[in-house]
């Protein structure tokens, strides 16, 4: 498998990952963009998720 | 070890089914169910074609060793809801075409190293466990999932820096282990542990350069004392006593962040924290929007040790700077006590400035003005250490409200010049809001809110309240502070107020309260001055308690008034005061049960005053002491205990006042130094016991009605009788004053035994030996029992009447300084010693009623005269050593087989009651020889000689037979 290493600076820290691919891929450096793109913003989306505020 | 291979497609993984596992990938399946030691494959001959499939998990936890899913041509979904999976090895997603949906736990359990796991960008939605002793775990790919623990091994981040987003992260326990953050983001989201590592024995925290952000608005750090490099606390809205951090850990940096909306977060520390590099507390959007850094125990400092600190809008408690940062210094920082090495904002007057409604806190340019009048200004917010005035009108405008809409803490509230111009200060349900200075109204305000508003600005604080109501619960917590009622102060009959900590100081006032209560080990004072407080509570329950009264001290005339007309039942608990510390309860009214001085803690109260209003009834009480005066009330209804009331006081004279109520319950006097004085007729009940101990009991007028009286000690102490008596109503013993020693009574000493014992029970009366002038009357009006009185040699009593007795007094051995009536139907038993009249002054009657005494009767009394009443007749010796007997005229007293004698060389008298009628005295045998005594009215008589020849005899005149010349008459001496 190939790893491509990859990292977001962000208000809310760095998101870095590591993108796992077949040997055999076929993806183009866009789709590989997207992908690594889509992992940032799924984490965004979850650490900017609002906490219940506690009584 | 094996490898094991899933094929065609969509099947159960169980630990039976053999029907998709293959030895090799796209092999024939019925291969063996992996075990921990095998590894298994899902690739693209896992499925038929190119179509998706699911793989069912089933009996947790499923097994392997390594888990790779990659080369999959279509999507495979893992799913299994709650099953587990342990996995020995690595793991392995592939990051298209596989859907993770098992939640159950996967457990990590390799005991050696150089394990991966790579999630792929698939997140796990439930915990990830790292346990293996000895194993070793690195990611290849950023994690998510629920809670990642770390029971024993090595986890690490990857040098990669992976960023992990977890529920929290948890290792406390005391395995080895070690956690390598690296340069990691680390986003924790858990609402109250998103860190714990609270037991960190035998770990390793490798921090790195990473950054741990805590995100939930009640986030816990439990640090365990590690060193961290960045942490933050991202929520803007921090909740007060659930953000916080326990363990002394280190940091690099450590920031809160600021809220974003109008209130006061808090964040609370556990233990002194060190940050080597910023300590960042955001500011808010505004003044109004505050943080609060405290320590988790009020009292208790914290000390932050910080390189360099980023302060605005903050609120400090217990709060110590320290290192290079140190003093603190930033932008609109509040003081909230206990702080050290911070510089707070200088203490200004503001003025608030809305006109309509509006909140205290407000957002854009805020409420507060630094004139009045003035533009508003959001930096003009008010902080702990400033004055907060309400101008006398527009700001705000006549019935306009302005409500304190967050727990923030106030420094002195102005409202004096609000007059005429009304305006409503709201507090809404706030339950935290604290005052740290004045507090004046106006008598123009209303007041309104039901959370509580705490005092606790560890100074003096002056509550002013002009007439005007409050209508929230009050708390006193200021250590070392003092609270000062500057006027009356009314708060709602719903509404307690507490005193925690610190000093209330009534002065001459009445502080109005539903309930009180102050009942903890704090250091506190009442000062009651000459004021008092008074309980309104119409609600019943606990309307007064100190119970706990350690470091209580109570000052003034500590006076509280129950003010409840209701009926429902009511508890008033004082707690264990000293005398010095009691404290006056007034009952004014109500026809509710009261519990009170009920012995949960033998409580004790100064005056007890039941009103006449008070018709209520007044449960069991326990074992207590009252150390003032009792009033009770006519209307009232006592309960019947077993526990003794003790009247404890050791000064002054205190009342007992009854009301016409029977005490049901034992009294003790005992208080050296005391005086009970009694104001009208006392009764217990006929079981009951009263006994004095020390002090002084003063019966004034009056009759106290007892079961048992007892005072046998040695300590001082007086039964004032006054014109008063103790009625005994004992059912047998009813008297004991058998050790004398310290006691004095004085007045006219009565006491009626009235026993409702009955034959053949004994009944003893102890009257111990007391002088002639405290002695103690006697009488015995009713009854048929056996009596033991006066039977000790000794023993002593004033007058003693036995009229109405029937019953037998067994043999009396002591003296009588009074009179003496004996009944006619009762027994007079022998007693070798016989009775003894000794009285010194005053003439003394003796009336036999028929009785012929089995006993010696001897007369010793120098300046005493006994004067029977009427025939004396008795069996044994007639002793004369002192004094004069008088002999009932005309009638003839019999000495029965005994003789007279007489003793000592004092002169003694021998009489008729009658000057110049003669008395009879008649001796059936033997000789009376007698000396020292001078003889008038006597006619002797009988077979008996009677000598009076000695020269110190005195023939007074009217005298026969007896001879006062040698050879004159018959003389023969017999003898036997």
């Amino acid at each position: 498998m190939v790893k491509i290493d990859f990292s977001f600076p962000s208000q809310h820290g760095t998101f870095s990952d590591a993108l796992w691919l077949e040997d055999d891929h076929e993806l183009t450096q866009d789709e590989i963009n997207a992908m690594q793109q889509q992992r940032f913003d799924n984490w965004i989306a979850i650490v900017t998720a609002l906490p219940s505020e506690e009584a | 070890m094996a490898n094991r291979y899933w094929v065609l497609g969509g099947g159960v993984w169980d630990s039976a089914s053999t029907s998709n596992w293959a030895a090799f990938s796209g092999g024939a399946p019925g291969a063996s169910v992996p075990t921990a030691a095998d590894n298994v494959f899902f690739d693209a001959n896992s499925n038929v074609g190119i179509t998706a499939f699911t793989i069912t998990m089933a009996g947790s936890p499923r097994v392997c060793n390594d888990f790779t899913a990659s080369g999959l041509d279509g999507i495979m979904t893992l799913s299994g809801g709650g099953i587990a999976l342990t996995v020995s090895g690595s793991l392995t997603f592939q990051a298209t075409n596989f859907v993770n949906g098992i939640g159950g736990t996967i457990t990590f359990n390799a005991t050696s190293t150089g394990k991966t796991i790579t999630t792929n960008g698939i997140a796990v939605s439930g915990s990830v466990t790292f346990n293996g002793t000895g194993g070793g775990w690195t990611l290849g790919s950023a994690l998510t999932c629920q809670v990642l623990t770390l029971t024993a091994g090595t986890f690490s981040t990857s040098t990669s820096n992976y960023a992990v987003t977890a529920d929290s992260i948890s290792s406390s326990n005391s395995n080895v282990r070690t956690l390598s953050l690296n340069a990691s983001t680390v986003t924790l989201s858990n609402v109250n542990f998103p860190w714990a590592t609270a037991t960190s024995t035998n770990l390793t925290l490798n921090a790195g350069t990473s950054n741990i952000s805590c995100t939930s608005v009640a986030a816990f750090f439990a640090g365990g004392g590690k060193t961290f490099y960045n942490v933050s606390f991202t929520s803007n809205a921090l909740v007060a006593l659930l953000a916080g951090m326990s363990g002394a850990n280190t940091f690099n940096n450590l920031t809160i962040a600021g809220r974003t909306t109008v209130g006061l977060g808090a964040f609370s520390f556990s233990a002194n924290q060190t940050i080597n590099g910023i300590f960042t507390v955001s500011a808010g959007t505004a003044s109004a929007y505050r943080m609060r850094i405290l320590s988790n125990t009020s009292g208790t400092a914290r000390t932050l040790i910080c390189g360099t600190v980023s302060l605005t809008d903050v609120d400090f408690k217990d709060i110590v700077g320290s290192g290079a940062a140190a003093p603190f210094t930033g932008t609109r920082l509040g003081n909230h006590k206990g702080n050290t090495n911070i510089t707070f904002t200088t203490a200004k007057t503001v003025y608030y400035r809305q006109t309509g409604n509006a909140d205290w806190g407000a957002t854009g340019s805020g409420s507060w003005s630094s004139t009045s009048g003035g533009a508003l200004n959001a930096t003009m917010f008010p902080l702990a250490q400033d004055t907060a005035v309400f101008p006398a009108a527009t700001y705000p405008a006549s019935t306009a409200t302005t409500t304190i809409n967050d727990d923030y803490h106030i420094g002195t509230i102005d409202m004096s010049l609000r007059t005429t111009n009304l305006m409503t200060l709201a507090t809404s349900t706030r339950t935290s809001i604290v005052i740290h200075g004045n507090w004046t109204n106006g008598t123009g305000i209303t007041i309104s809110g039901s959370g509580t508003l705490t005092f606790g600005g560890l100074t003096t604080q002056t509550i002013t309240s002009a007439g005007r109501s409050f209508t929230q619960p009050i708390t006193i917590d200021s250590v070392g502070g003092t609270v000062v009622l500057a006027s009356a102060f009314t708060t709602g009959v719903t509404r307690a107020t507490i005193l925690t900590n610190g000093t209330l100081s009534l002065g001459s006032f009445v502080l109005n309260t539903g309930t009180f209560s102050s009942s903890n080990s704090n250091t506190r004072t009442i000062a009651f001055g000459t004021g008092s407080i008074s309980c309104n509570s119409i609600s019943g329950g606990t309307v007064w308690t100190t119970n706990t009264i350690t470091n209580l001290t109570t000052t003034g005339t500590q006076a509280v008034t129950i003010n409840n007309p209701g009926s429902t039942a009511t508890s008033v608990f004082p707690g264990l005061l000293s005398e010095a510390n009691s404290i006056s309860f007034t009952f004014t009214n109500g026809t509710y049960t009261l519990t009170f001085l009920n012995g949960f803690t033998q409580d004790t109260a100064r005056n007890v005053l039941f009103n006449s209003s008070f018709t209520g009834t007044w449960a069991a009480t326990g074992i207590t002491t009252i150390y003032g005066n009792l009033t009770l009330s006519s209307g009232m209804t006592m309960t019947v205990s077993s526990n003794t009331l003790t009247f404890g006081a050791t000064s002054g004279t205190k009342t007992i006042a009854s009301n016409t109520k029977t005490m049901p319950f034992p009294l003790i006097f005992s208080g050296v130094g005391g005086t009970w004085q009694l104001q009208d007729n006392l009764t217990t009940g006929t079981g009951n016991q009263v006994r004095l101990d020390n002090g002084t009991l003063d019966l004034s007028s009056f009759t106290l009605t007892v079961g048992v009286f007892s005072s046998t000690n040695s300590n001082t102490r007086t039964i004032a009788f006054g014109t008063g008596n103790i009625n005994c109503v004992g059912s047998a013993s009813c008297w004991d004053t058998t050790t004398t020693t310290g006691l004095t009574t004085t007045g006219t000493q009565v006491v009626n035994i009235n026993t409702s014992a009955v034959w053949p029970t004994s009944v003893a009366i102890y009257v111990g030996t007391l002088s002639e002038a405290n002695s103690i009357s006697f009488n015995f009006p009713i009854g048929n029992y056996s009596l033991s009185f006066l039977g000790t040699v000794g023993y002593t009593a004033r007058n003693v009447n036995f009229t109405g007795f029937t019953g037998t007094l067994q043999g009396p051995s002591g003296t009588i300084y009074g009179n003496l009536t004996l009944a006619s139907a009762m027994t007079v038993n022998y007693a070798a010693a016989g009775l003894t009249f000794g009285a010194t002054s005053g003439t003394k009657t003796i009336t036999f009623n028929g009785q012929q005494l089995n006993l010696a009767l001897t007369f010793n009394g120098i300046g005493g005269t006994w004067a029977c009443q009427d025939a004396l007749y008795i069996y044994r010796t007639l002793t004369m050593i002192n004094g004069t007997l008088q002999l009932k005229d005309g009638v003839t007293s019999t000495l029965d087989g005994e003789r007279f004698v007489t003793s000592g060389t004092n002169l003694k008298y021998l009489r008729s009651t009658s000057s110049g009628v003669q008395a009879t005295l008649s001796n059936t045998s033997g000789l009376n020889t007698v000396t020292f005594l001078s003889i008038q009215d006597c006619n002797a008589t009988g077979v008996a000689q009677y000598d009076a020849t000695a020269t110190t005899n005195v023939n007074a005149g009217n005298n026969s037979g007896w001879i006062f010349t040698a050879g004159a008459g018959n003389f023969l001496a017999f003898f036997m």
